[in-house]
């Protein structure tokens, strides 16, 4: 596949190589033809072969230097050749040839390096008829577990990790001491983790963002360090010795457990849906969905009321918390944060499992977090930097975008929080409040922005500060058994295919572009004005942008574009429900 | 061994390229003068003598006055021409001093000009001397790094002398003596080999230069002889260095011995299994730093608070001109202060403000959402950022030149928001909620180490904001006791611990900018501030400025605010456009805040004045204030008139005036929150043709907005041209003066005349003040004050009360009132004169 070349120019062969493939993998058919690393296994994959991988980048480590063209002498014939270094770790040098690194026609090159984590599904998913419901990111699939081979795919706990990781580290006894730690923000997470080499442009990608990289595999096993290769061989550079063992075991895992991909091509990722056609057949996806969009949005509804006994209010500011995302940053202001704080669950009881399970089943990417003061204490939220192995140690808030977060506060009982839980309290405090997630860099704290929709379950008001807060207002008895039928009968109802349509409802009407027509916007200022003369503390700014985006939200999941008059009166008129079920006092937030 | 010596000498390819190099730097080190004709490297060069010393630093300035075409060599060649130039230095220094003939010298650039990011590094830029500037991350231990080693063969005994080492332990590659064929077997001798101080360092990539989402970069840099322990973990250092390539570390490197004439690429490690011929490609890229200049300033970037010795004149010296050219502009922008707080603070609307603002600067700003929010607060918290100048006294005490501000209001007034937007704007602030936070989690704690089980100290984010903001939401939440913690932080900038038996005292160095909740969720206007917010008087009086932020209701500026969120949620693509980027600000403030104004004379009397009379009115006691005037209200004044000095880059405060209105402000605010007293401050502004920040009109008796901004907009208009001015202390003074009389009337006059005219009155003043007018003008413009005076009387604090001949129907508006002929005024018969 790689031919040689004598190009100086590495951008103009870069960008050759791009062209060839991009024009090949134009159409759908073509690019599903490429094996993706997300669900085979490593070890059917040849390495020096095309794949693609769908991952969230997790780290940036730093560029690395290569040979980006070398010098090969034959022995038999002495001819000298020059040769790419590009897309590939290993040099190209047969038996009988010799590379001449002291040629002066070597060109040294830097590329960058991402270290990314593959999330589970993957485009053509979508030919799979039927998903077992609750398949999200989370869930342990066959294939990792058979990719394996002898070494555990699954994360080591960290020392402060809870004990959750354990259970899934079953094989841990039989693989043998040291497996790395391949980062993932959420415990029990498993799937493959890569290390991607950028050949251009490595700055335009952030960390967490989810991407599509079609590249070259590389995982040829004598890319593998071992321990006893560490002792003091007499030609290891003087300055090498002091390099970390935690850092060389993290900078170059196994390449059976971390394969590293060239990359050639990239393409964002705007869901991580697979139901849902990607962005070139995603306007004829809207159009297919229009027609049922009603139908679909009265069962889930239905299905949301039922889940939150019976309270049709708390369904329908759920449904709206299920779509809604930012869809803008105003300096400090993330515009379309709905956190919504369902609060009145009775305790004991396992509602929000249930519940969870149900919202599991319903998009794409969930985390459940119990906040146990366990929990609290001994998790990691926040990303910090690990400068002895000179990496980004993941924390549970490293989420890529449109993540649920499901906040399980009557899990919390009286006590003692910990310096540490106090700063995972502020951290989740951050991400409802700025959408920002704080990244310990030890020497400076780093604000990075974050999509994540937090859910908070609460039997009283929450001590996050969310956008909304719902009092439940239960119309069907609580008592654990009936809920427990309703559960089994909503699992009844959700058929496999109207599950499948539902998640396509949910993450299409998200994407729906909007607009707000000027007559609107007029009327909408003057109601505000207006409510404002009337009684400034009923209708204070925070007041008005949730209001804004509720209407927006529910506009959206009628399938319109376009709010009209009716959506913003319905909104009003929920808020104004809300409010009055929340009592006086806790109208509005500061 | 004679015949082995031979065999090296044509073993060494001659540079000529790198000869000429050091013949042309030792011309440079003998010529090179300084303006007093001296030599100026040899007085550096003698030193060189102790045996601890070995590096000669040259400033690279100075080459290139020198001889321009031998700095391009250098520049562009470094790593070639490096060992001539460290002979060079050799040789100078033997001419000059008795060294010992072996001792290595080493040469050491600083003042490059060319700086770098770390994102900038790439493989084009091997082997040429750059600077660079990172946080050290990590540091390893220093070891002795062998450069020069010293072999004998094990074979024959043969000594191998000077076999050059270059990052990796080489043996000789054949044995010198021809008739022994050894290659592999040889012993070093320590004692007579070379080596030199080395350590390894990361740096990372500072804040400032991150993109947006990325994770910083790092790499490594490789420190010799006097370079080592420059840096600390944490340090921010300028590196003066080359980058230079060299092999990948990570397993088997299979190298080969080389010659000293290849330039720039090292041995291209590749390891893996060479008999497969599996090699792999990659690289580390090592850095070697000839330079290591700790600096906590930095140019053009995010820290706003340079070291003391840094001069405007360096600052510009390190920007690029068209960068230059936009910081002399800005200082050259008539209406900076206000571009600057809109550019600023461009999303925060607050809906409390009069819509006067609009009307203080005749700018296009009427995109900016800005207006409608709280120019003031934002004036406050730009002198803030610009801040005062820290001193010293005589005895040693410092002064802090920070301001502290602290900002009061209703929920939902954008407080938190201000305080974000402080903290991403500048570089070492931090956000901190007093909910969440003890005294020593703001200040310093003493914790145990899990693993040594060793006392440490902990920094609190004061401690972290050093030389920065700490910016503290909900401070009203934050325990009694723990504000009491952060007294010694907020006046001396210092934390002090005596816990567990470690006793120390940090610097905490940093603005503090506050924000609270009054008591009751919101502000009561008929309370005084401190009645308002829990905070007891020392911590009060250690703000320099306090803001209140009231929620109200007022149909132009809530419009204004509809619009603005309307269009932000319906995706409209309207960005704010700022007079001036975040980038621009932030050079401009770093430039700005190395000016060092001193007060001038104009300005001490002016505020020895003004001082004297918040002192006497403090006294006089006209109101119950919060705090007393004292001085560090005095000390605040010339903090804030230094920052305005600096905004402008002058170097004495001429904007005295303006720091003493905003400081006026804040304490009149808090020395008189009454409602009717406040409202005399809004006419007393108006009449300065200054914006009435200040709450407007009491929520019981709100007149029309509309009304009341047209009235103030006349106001704005008029009073330039009568030129009026009355202050707090006069207007209370006439009102005094005026009840007094009228009780007196009331007290002597018959019980059927129980009031005075207002025209008598009028008149009476008149007659009473009749001395000090000069001329039928101000005669005129007397009358025109005692008018309002007593307008405001009894419109406002209700002191008097108009009895209409009719009946004791008090009038409604104002333009009626205007043309009522002569009303019946008396005084409230519980007004209580207070002296």
């Amino acid at each position: 596949m790689l031919f040689l070349f004598l190009d100086e120019n590495r951008e103009a062969y870069a960008s050759k190589v791009r062209e060839y493939f991009s024009a090949r993998t134009k159409d759908k058919a073509s690019r599903l033809r490429i094996p993706s690393l997300n669900d085979t296994p490593l070890h059917n994959l040849c390495t020096n072969t095309l794949v693609r991988f769908r991952c969230m980048v997790q780290d940036m480590y730093d560029p690395e230097y290569y040979l980006g063209l070398y010098e090969v002498e034959d022995l038999k014939t002495g001819q000298r050749l020059l040769r790419s270094g590009m897309f590939r770790d290993l040099a190209e040098c047969t038996a009988h040839q010799d590379i001449k690194l002291e040629s002066a026609r070597n060109v040294t090159m830097d590329r960058q390096t991402l270290g990314s984590l593959g999330t589970k599904r993957s485009l053509e998913d979508d030919d799979k008829p039927v998903l077992p419901p609750g398949g999200t990111e989370m869930e342990t699939s066959k294939g990792d577990s058979a990719s394996t081979g002898d070494v555990s795919m699954t994360a080591t706990e960290d020392k402060q990790t809870d004990t959750k990781r354990s259970r899934v580290n079953t094989q841990q006894g039989r693989s043998g001491p040291v497996t790395p730690d391949l980062n993932f923000p959420l415990p029990n997470e498993t799937g493959p983790a890569c290390i991607m080499k950028i050949y251009d442009n490595a700055d335009k990608f952030k960390v967490n963002d989810v991407i599509e990289f079609i590249g070259v595999l590389s995982n040829d096993p004598t890319m593998a360090t071992f321990p006893e290769r560490k002792r003091s061989d007499s030609s290891t550079p003087v300055v090498d010795l002091m390099e970390g063992v935690e850092e060389q075991d993290a900078q170059s895992p196994p390449p059976s457990l971390v394969p590293r991909i060239h990359v050639i091509l990239t393409r964002d990722c705007l869901h991580t849906n697979p139901l849902v056609p990607d962005s070139e057949s995603y306007n004829s996806g809207i159009a297919g969905l229009q027609g049922d969009v009603s139908e679909l949005r009265e069962q889930l509804l239905a299905v949301l009321e039922q889940a939150v006994f019976g309270d049709r209010l708390s369904a329908e500011y759920l449904l709206c918390h299920l779509i809604a995302s930012i869809y803008s940053r105003q300096d400090v202001v993330a515009v379309g944060k709905f956190s919504l704080n369902l609060l009145g669950f009775p305790t004991p009881s396992n509602f929000p499992q249930q519940l969870y399970s149900l919202l599991e089943s319903l998009v794409t990417k969930s985390f459940y977090l119990p906040m146990t003061l366990d929990n609290m204490n001994k998790l990691r939220f926040s990303p910090k930097k690990d400068y002895n192995a000179n990496r980004l140690s993941s924390g549970l808030l490293q989420l890529s975008e449109n993540t649920h977060l499901v906040l399980d506060e009557t899990a919390l009982q009286p006590g003692q929080l910990d310096t540490n839980g106090v700063q995972n309290i502020t951290a989740l405090g951050n991400l409802i409040t700025w959408q920002k997630v704080e990244y310990d860099f030890d020497f400076h704290k780093q604000d990075f922005p974050c999509n994540i929709l937090a859910l908070v379950l609460s039997e009283g008001k929450s001590i996050l500060k969310c956008d909304c807060q719902v009092r439940v207002m239960p119309r069907l008895s609580t008592s654990l058994d009936e809920v427990e039928k309703r559960f089994e009968g909503i699992l009844t109802f959700l058929t496999p295919s109207l599950l499948t349509r539902l998640r396509i409802y949910l993450s299409l009407v998200r994407q729906l572009p909007y607009r707000i027509s000027t007559d609107l916007q007029t009327e909408i200022e003057e109601d505000f004005v207006n409510a404002r003369k009337e009684d400034s503390r009923q209708m204070t700014i925070d007041d008005f942008h949730s209001l804004l985006v509720l209407a927006r939200l529910l506009c959206l999941s009628h399938g319109k574009s376009e709010p009209t008059k009716e959506f913003w009166e319905t909104a009003k008129s929920m808020e104004a429900e809300r409010k009055l079920r929340m009592g006086p006092q806790s109208s509005s937030t500061s | 061994m004679d015949v082995a010596e031979q065999v090296v000498g044509t073993n060494i390819v001659k540079d000529v390229v790198g000869e000429r190099c050091q013949k042309l730097f030792q011309d440079f080190l003998e010529e090179f003068q300084r303006e007093d004709g001296e030599v100026k490297y040899l007085d550096a060069a003698q030193e060189l003598i102790r045996p601890e010393r070995n590096t000669l630093t040259v400033s690279f300035a100075d080459v290139e006055m020198h001889n321009q075409s031998l700095a391009t060599v250098i520049l562009e060649e470094y790593y070639r021409v490096y060992p001539f130039l460290c002979r060079a230095v050799r040789n100078f220094a033997h001419d000059r001093g008795q060294v010992p003939p072996s001792k290595e010298f080493y040469v050491s650039f600083t003042d490059v000009s060319t700086r770098q990011k770390v994102r900038d590094l790439t493989t084009a830029k091997i082997g040429s001397l750059l600077k660079i500037t990172g946080q050290v991350v990590r540091t390893h231990p220093v070891h002795p790094e062998l450069i020069s080693g010293t072999f004998i063969c094990l074979d024959c005994q043969t000594v191998i002398k000077d076999v050059e080492q270059q990052f990796k332990y080489t043996q000789p590659t054949i044995c010198r003596n021809p008739v022994c064929n050894n290659r592999s077997r040889f012993i070093l001798d320590v004692n007579k080999s070379r080596f030199v101080d080395f350590q390894k360092v990361r740096i990372q990539e500072t804040q400032a230069e991150l993109p947006r989402g990325s994770i910083p970069r790092s790499v490594e840099v490789v420190l010799r002889a006097e370079a080592v322990e420059m840096a600390q973990a944490g340090d921010r250092c300028d590196f003066t260095w080359h980058p230079h390539c060299r092999t990948g570390c990570r397993g088997h490197v299979t190298s080969r011995g080389r010659g000293r004439n290849d330039a720039g690429g090292d041995n291209a490690g590749v390891r893996g299994l060479k008999s497969l011929g599996v090699r792999e490609l990659s690289y580390k890229l090592a850095f070697l730093a000839c330079t290591v200049i700790p600096c906590n300033k930095r140019h053009g970037g995010l820290d706003i608070r340079g070291e003391d010795e840094m001069t405007p004149e360096v600052i510009k010296r390190q920007m690029t001109d068209a960068e230059w050219q936009r910081v002399y502009d800005m200082s050259r922008d008539k209406n900076l202060y206000h571009n600057l707080c809109s550019s600023l603070f461009p999303a925060i609307y607050v809906s409390f403000l009069p819509s006067t603002v609009s009307l203080y600067h005749n700018l296009c700003s009427s995109l900016f959402p800005a207006i409608y929010g709280n120019d003031e607060v934002k004036r406050g918290i730009l002198l803030m950022l610009f801040g005062g100048v820290a001193k010293v006294t005589m005895e040693g005490t410092r002064l802090r030149g920070d301001i502290n501000v602290c900002v009061v209001g209703d929920p939902s007034t954008a407080k938190s928001q201000f305080l974000k937007q402080v903290e991403e704007f500048s570089p070492r602030a931090v956000y901190t909620s007093g909910k969440a936070s003890t005294a020593a989690g703001l200040t310093a704690a003493v914790v145990r180490d899990e693993e040594t089980y060793e006392f440490v100290i902990e920094a609190g984010a004061l401690m972290l904001a050093d030389n920065g903001v700490c910016c503290i939401d909900e401070f009203d939440k934050m325990d009694p006791r723990d504000q009491v913690a952060i007294h010694e932080a907020m006046e001396q900038q210092t934390i002090s611990i005596a816990k567990a038996g470690v006793k120390a005292t940090l610097n905490a160095r940093a603005s503090i900018l506050a924000a609270a909740n009054p008591i009751g969720g919101r502000y009561d206007r008929t309370k005084s501030l401190k009645q308002n917010i829990t905070m007891t008087a020392p911590i009060m009086s250690r703000f320099d400025l306090f803001f209140i932020l009231v929620d109200e209701c007022n149909e132009v500026t809530d419009y204004a605010i509809a619009r603005r969120i309307v269009d932000l949620h319906s995706n409209v693509e309207e960005s704010i456009e700022r007079v001036y980027s975040v980038e621009e600000i932030q050079r401009y403030i770093t430039f700005a805040r190395q000016f060092k104004p001193k007060i001038s004379p104009d300005a001490q009397e002016f505020m020895v004045e003004e001082y004297k009379r918040l002192r006497q009115r403090d006294c006089v006691g006209t109101s119950q204030s919060s705090w007393r005037i004292t001085v560090r209200q005095l000390e605040s004044m010339i903090r804030l008139s230094e920052g305005m000095a600096r905004m402008y880059c002058l170097d004495e405060p001429k904007h005295v005036k303006e720091a003493f209105r905003l400081l006026n402000k804040s304490i009149i605010r808090v020395e008189q929150p009454d409602v009717h007293l406040e409202e005399e401050d809004d006419e007393e502004m108006e009449e300065e043709d200054e914006v009435a920040m200040e709450t407007d009109t009491p929520a019981v008796q709100v007149p029309p907005s509309g009304a009341e901004a047209d009235k103030e907009a006349a106001a704005e208009k008029t009073a330039p041209k009568k030129g009026l001015k009355l202050t707090y202390d006069e207007y209370k003074q006439m009102a005094n003066l005026l009840v007094c009389h009228m009780r007196k009337m009331e007290e002597t006059a018959d019980d059927d005349d129980a009031g005075v005219r207002r025209n008598e009155l009028v008149n009476w003043y008149l007659h009473e003040i009749e001395a000090e007018i000069d001329s039928e003008a101000e005669l005129m413009e007397r009358k025109t004050i005692v008018e309002k005076v007593i307008f405001r009387l009894v419109h406002h604090d209700h002191i008097l009360i108009e009895l209409d001949t009719t009946g004791l129907k008090p009038k409604h508006s104002k333009e009626q009132l205007v043309k009522e002929d002569d009303p019946v005024l008396v005084v409230h018969p519980n007004y209580v004169i207070d002296v």
